[in-house]
């Protein structure tokens, strides 16, 4: 008999799934990937309850909002005996927590907040409405998540829509991203069509991004830029977009069962996502996210790191502008997190602090919160290290030079898949083909092989594995020989 | 059946005979100093054995054919008797000749008893039952806990065996005076316990090979140190209570801390294919199918649930489940699902206990039409109807002889009616004092069985050894409570509680005291506090907060310990689970209170109350503290010590402490605060409310901090108070838009919230403050930018007393930037 847990991915109830097509998902063990990246748990008092919803860190403190309404204050947390202080509570549920001018900025389920310590004696004594109005309809899954700082200084959240009874009655902007000009206290309701957008967070060039939980309307997993006005395929609040304040324009009855291309064709500011994440083959509940700026990460400077609640794991995504839109590739990174990840950091000391909880929806690590860090144990793995769409193919680069003997167009497969738009629980994939290679190509330093690919269309996931090629130096096969490409356009 | 209580009664009358007296003990009577036994009005000496012949007039119902004296009538009220028509299904074995002819003489029985029996077409014919082993082992357990045997001869009851079926039994166990009117004892059996007593009671009616299933599943509660989160070995270890659940849940266990249930059962698996079992538990669960581990969750903590999978075939398979607590909140919840099973919890129905059939003896063959007739003209001719309800049947009007011009004859309807009517009839005449009143009703009622009262009564010591001891604090957690002088000892209010609503003061104990009816609670509440008060009973020592915190201060660790032995509320003694100090307030005289605690060992020899205090009257104003904290009810603060509670529910502790939550008929975005004072409000941030005022526990937070959350937390607990808004409208104008702009905290920990309202604005502020008799909250509004009208006219008509400066508050207020209103709220 199998004994296995199944648990249920963060900001959604599941229903019964289609059997997944089968993924040749090479394995990579997680001692594999522990030698390039440690875990190291964030020993915490037992009483000290961290369900985490936000961090930031001021020199040696880290500040940690919880799903209990609390902010912990905890000095010394990377260090053997880290110091926890309650530092505010009676909060709702905040999810995204932003140091800004000298106050925390918090979400709480019906406001953005901001908090100090004015008279330095280590507990919160003031805290400030910033923005509020949004009702609640007193439904569980009404979250609200962030804030990020965008580029021009405004402050972005993501509203969760419902999922059940609605006590106090339906609520307008749900499922709506907004943002609170800078210096401002009021909200502008800014993109509709959200449901589950568990992580939101700001690029280096000031863009906001989101990413999003599968469910109705939601094939799988996604991340997304969020753009003034787009509509991100979830019906549910776009009621809204017909009142006065909505940046959103009303895009008329949207209906179930659309093929992603057809919906991207015919609904009026429809926008698809950058990356969809393969469900179950690379999490089932994407969250928080960051992008290394630093090459904390050696070689993967530039990409984004996004942390799973359901698989806690952490992978990356790459991405690049085709066409003036957004797209790219996710790939796996490291398992093995003791928790469900909801929220990413880059700490002082250069590694990933993943702020954890399993709460309600179970995680394939098996303690319930906490906190932990990604190290990088500074040593490059030979590894495929970005996706980029050619016009009749892929371009794969990879971490080192790769053996030429090893390019040969067998050594790769190709499939791809949609997904239709549609009110049932997430989606199987769809006319799921496999692609043959018509030729492969590898750059004079050794480091791109280009595969051409026959049958190429847009708005298409394709999923590429290269577990035959290796490295020239060590022989070795990638760290993780697989990717899976968002591929909504071609380049020119 | 009614021989059974009858002889139960006549053998405790003649227990009592002659010895019913309440001296005071020697020490009480020094101890309580001032105190002197108050003088009855109607010094009346009525003699045991009058007061026997009395309570045998009132058994046999004399009062329906002869007029009794005025005085004596109302208590000599005759008692119903039994519905006739069920009673032929307790006689199957003779159809009840045998017991008529005891009790209603004669030759006529074999008529009667087939004339009964004919009455008996619409019961339910008795029937087979299936019955599991674990619910004839749970039977004999309540059967020695609730002390059965004071009152019933065994032997008797097993003879049930062979007269009746499970079910009859059982039913009437559970609705007494449903099935016989005159029925004194109601003990408020749940069914399970009802059948678990009726098959251990007929259990010879048990077939030896034969076995069948019943749904359910079979448990056993182990009572055991949890400490670890590791599987607690089970096997050779003696249950302390086992029986069939219905339900996979922890409400079967005995006790709520350190203790391992067993479950077990035939899961009858619908449809082949892959199943998936969930336990959710606080603290630890398991789960196996057919002896493979299929769930663990080794978790002490909060609720959380665990899955496993297994593929399963169609039919029957083993399923034991094992959840094992240390201490906090209990909960467990077993669910599954599999081909077109949604996943839910394990229903009874698909489960099955291994069960015996319980055979009833062979019904009677159908009586004879003429022997019924023959029996019908008996019932009219011995006026039947004066005691049973008989349907087509009226009783005629009493046309006897009046009771005490009655000579020595035999009387034609009660067997041995000669001997009552001498024994009472000396008694009759006489007016009864409240001593004899209450002698007379806690024979009549058979209280003595159970409860001594001045060294008469109570429990043989046979039946006594058979009481568990649940928490180590001598006899007093074993046994029932000792009567003497409880008229002086408690407050008249408690003593009616108890006895109308089954108050338990002492949760340890497991006999059970059986359910009075209102008026009879009153009555008797009324004749202990008359036979028992002394003056200066209710004289409380003044009240000042000073003294309330040295009464904190004592009775934690550091001063007194009472902590130790004595539970506060919700809170949990550090050693054994003692009686709830908190409600010592409303139970205790404080006379007795005093005495009680300064002399407790001269006072009621053997108790585990040890001497805290040497120094006798010297030390009287520690323990005046002790009560003047306890007077504060609810929201007297927590001392030191207790045991801190494990799980979701928020204490607060040194400071006060914030919630935030849905709250039912609020909003989603409310605060809960709470105090330290042990009064809480909750404030409604939507709509910028103070709306709900309470005392004692703070919250549960597992409505917000468990699962997914988001649950609707409603008003309940002690004193909750839900007040109306206040008002800040212009007169003639609507109410302007109001927000909360921010929150501040106050050195003390209490929040402030800063309020837009139309063009002003201001702070408010809440913070509790003890006073005598419990808590008020002080509500201080403070104007920053104005003007700001306040409208209280909602509040005052509520159930809050306001007052401003120490007089009632007026209905309006206006209020200048820089200017504060401070409402004072008593409820």
């Amino acid at each position: 008999m199998v004994m296995s847990f199944a648990a249920l991915s963060f900001l959604f109830v599941p229903l019964p799934q289609e059997p997944a097509s089968p993924a040749p998902v090479p394995a990579t063990s997680e001692v594999d990937e522990a030698a390039y990246v440690a875990i190291v748990d964030v020993p915490l008092p037992k009483d000290v309850v961290l369900e985490v919803g936000g961090m930031v860190q001021r020199g040696d403190d880290t500040f940690v909002c919880t799903r209990r309404g609390e902010i912990w204050r905890i000095t010394g947390a990377g260090g053997a005996e880290p110091k926890c202080s309650l530092w505010a509570d009676g909060l709702q549920e905040p999810l995204g927590l932003v140091d800004l001018d000298g106050w925390l900025y918090c979400s709480q389920r019906g406001e953005l907040s901001r908090l100090r310590d004015a008279d330095g004696d280590g507990r919160m004594d003031q805290l400030e409405t910033v923005a509020q109005g949004w009702p609640l309809s007193g439904n569980y899954h009404e979250y609200c998540f962030g804030p990020t700082l965008a580029g021009d200084g405004s402050l972005w959240l993501t509203l969760n829509k419902p999922f059940g009874d609605e006590p106090f009655g339906r609520a307008d902007w749900r499922g709506w991203a907004i943002r609170v000009p800078k210096g401002g206290n009021t909200f502008e309701p800014v993109c509709a069509g959200l449901r589950s957008p568990a992580g939101v967070g700001t690029a280096p060039d000031g863009q906001v991004w989101y990413t999003d939980n599968q469910g109705e309307w939601c094939a799988a997993c996604k991340f997304a830029p969020l753009e003034v006005g787009d509509f991100h395929g979830h019906p549910w609040g776009i009621d809204s977009c017909k009142l006065p304040e909505s940046k959103v324009p009303f895009p008329g009855e949207v209906k179930s069962g659309l093929r992603l291309a057809e919906a991207a064709r015919t609904l009026p500011n429809f926008r698809l996502p950058a990356v969809w994440m393969p469900y179950d083959k690379l999490g089932r509940s994407a969250a928080g996210f960051v992008w290394d700026t630093k090459g904390n990460f050696g070689p993967f400077r530039g990409q984004v790191f996004c942390g799973d609640q359901y698989s806690s794991e952490v992978f990356r995504m790459s991405l690049e502008k085709v066409g003036g839109r957004w797209q790219g590739a996710c790939y796996p990174f490291r398992r093995g997190v003791k928790s469900g990840i909801t929220r990413v950091l880059w700490g002082s000391d250069g590694a990933l602090w993943c702020g954890l909880t399993n709460r309600g929806w179970g995680s394939l690590g098996q303690a319930e919160h906490g906190l932990q860090r990604l190290v990088w144990q500074q040593k490059t793995p030979f590894e495929l290290l970005e996706v980029t769409a050619l016009a009749g193919g892929f371009r794969l680069r990879f971490t080192e030079p790769v053996n030429a003997s090893s390019t040969l167009p067998v050594g790769f497969a190709v499939r791809s898949y949609t997904y239709d738009l549609h009110e049932n629980y997430g989606c199987p994939e769809r006319d799921a083909k496999p692609h043959s290679i018509t030729a492969t190509a590898l750059s004079e330093d050794g480091l791109c092989i280009d595969v051409m690919v026959d049958g190429l269309e847009d708005v298409r996931v394709y999923e590429l594995s290269c577990p035959a090629v290796l490295s020239a130096s060590s022989g070795k096969a990638p760290w993780h020989p697989i990717a899976w490409y968002t591929r909504n356009q071609t380049p020119q | 059946m009614r021989h059974l209580a009858f002889a139960g009664v006549l053998v405790l009358a003649v227990a009592c005979g002659g010895k019913v007296q309440e001296p005071l003990p020697q020490a009480a009577k020094g101890a309580a100093g001032a105190s002197a036994p108050a003088t009855s009005t109607q010094p009346s000496v009525i003699s045991d054995e009058e007061l026997a012949g009395e309570l045998a007039v009132a058994r046999a119902g004399c009062a329906r054919c002869h007029e009794l004296p005025a005085p004596a009538a109302p208590r000599l009220a005759p008692l119903a008797g039994p519905a006739l028509a069920a009673a032929a299904r307790w006689h199957a074995a003779d159809g009840g000749q045998e017991f008529l002819r005891r009790h209603h003489g004669g030759d006529a029985a074999p008529d009667l008893a087939a004339w009964v029996r004919s009455l008996a077409a619409a019961e339910p014919e008795l029937a087979t039952f299936a019955v599991s082993p674990a619910a004839m082992a749970r039977g004999e357990v309540l059967f020695r806990q609730l002390a059965c045997q004071g009152c019933h001869v065994t032997t008797e009851l097993e003879s049930l065996a062979t007269r009746t079926d499970v079910q009859h039994v059982a039913a009437f166990l559970q609705q007494p005076a449903e099935h016989r009117p005159a029925a004194v004892h109601d003990f408020r059996l749940e069914a399970g316990e009802a059948n678990a007593i009726a098959s251990w009671l007929l259990r010879s009616q048990a077939a030896q090979e034969a076995t069948a299933a019943v749904p359910g599943f079979a448990y056993e509660c182990f009572e055991m140190k949890i400490e670890s989160e590791a599987l607690p070995e089970l096997d050779g270890k003696q249950p302390a209570a086992k029986g069939l659940a219905t339900k996979l849940d922890a409400t079967v266990a005995t006790r709520e801390d350190h203790f391992a249930l067993r479950f077990q059962a035939t899961l009858l698996v619908p449809a082949d294919g892959e199943w998936k079992f969930t336990c959710g538990s606080d603290d630890c669960s398991w789960l196996w199918i057919d002896d493979e581990l299929i769930v663990r969750n080794e978790n002490i903590g909060p609720h959380r649930r665990r899955s496993g999978k297994v593929q399963l075939k169609a039919g029957a398979h083993s399923l034991r489940v094992v959840f094992a607590e240390a201490a906090g909140q209990q909960t467990l919840e077993v669910l599954w699902s599999g081909p077109s099973v949604k996943e839910q919890e394990i229903p009874a129905s698909s489960a099955s206990a291994t069960s015996r059939a319980f055979v009833p003896p062979a019904p009677m063959p159908a009586p004879d039409a003429a022997a019924v007739a023959r029996g019908r003209e008996q019932a009219v001719a011995r006026r039947c109807a004066s005691c049973h309800a008989i349907e087509g049947m009226t009783a005629p009007a009493p046309a006897a002889k009046p009771f005490l011009s009655l000579g020595s004859g035999a009387c034609p309807q009660v067997v041995g009616a000669v001997s009552v009517q001498q024994a009472a009839a000396s008694a009759l005449g006489k007016p009864h004092d409240d001593a004899s009143e209450l002698r007379f009703a806690l024979m009549r009622d058979g209280c003595l069985a159970c409860h001594a009262r001045g060294g008469v009564g109570g429990l043989p010591v046979v039946v006594k050894q058979g009481l568990a001891e649940v928490e180590d604090i001598g006899d007093e957690g074993r046994f029932p409570p000792d009567l003497s002088n409880v008229g002086h000892r408690l407050r008249k209010a408690w003593i009616e509680k108890v006895l109308a609503e089954g108050h338990k003061a002492r949760p340890y104990v497991k006999v059970r005291m059986p359910r009075l009816s209102a008026a009879s609670a009153r009555r008797y509440a009324d004749l202990f506090a008359a036979v028992d008060g002394r003056p200066g009973d209710d004289e409380e020592p003044p009240f000042s907060l000073e003294q309330a915190e040295l009464g904190r201060q004592l009775v934690g660790v550091g001063g007194k310990n009472c902590v130790t032995c004595h539970t506060f509320a919700d809170k949990k003694a550090l050693g054994p689970q003692g009686m709830d100090l908190g409600m010592q307030y409303e139970r205790v005289r404080p006379a007795w209170f005093a005495d009680w605690l300064l002399h407790a060992i001269t006072l009621r020899p053997g108790t585990r109350m040890p001497q805290l205090w040497i120094g006798g009257e010297n030390d009287r104003h520690e323990v005046d503290a002790i009560r003047t904290w306890l007077s504060l009810g609810a929201s007297a603060p927590l001392q030191n010590g207790l045991a801190t509670n494990a799980g979701l529910v928020l204490e607060p502790n040194d400071r006060p402490l914030l919630h935030g939550a849905f709250l039912q008929g609020l909003s989603a975005r409310c605060i809960m605060v709470g105090s330290p004072q042990r009064t809480h409000y909750a404030y409604d941030v939507e709509h910028g409310r103070l709306a709900w005022l309470w005392r004692g526990a703070f919250v549960d937070a597992s409505g917000t901090w468990s699962g997914r959350a988001g649950q609707l937390i409603e008003p309940k607990g002690v004193d909750w108070l839900v007040l109306d808004d206040l008002l800040f409208g212009e007169p003639g104008a609507g109410e302007p838009k109001r927000r909360v702009l921010a929150r501040s905290m106050q050195a003390d920990g209490h929040p402030v919230f800063r309020v837009e309202v139309g063009a002003a604005e201001f702070d408010d502020v809440a913070v509790p403050r003890l006073m005598r008799g419990g808590s008020e909250v002080v509500r201080t509004l403070h104007c920053r930018r104005g003007p700001l009208r306040v409208d209280l006219s909602a509040q005052l008509r509520g159930k809050a007393r306001l007052t401003v400066g120490g007089e009632p508050a007026a209905a309006k207020y206006t209020l200048q930037a820089g200017e504060s209103l401070e409402v004072v709220y008593q409820w």
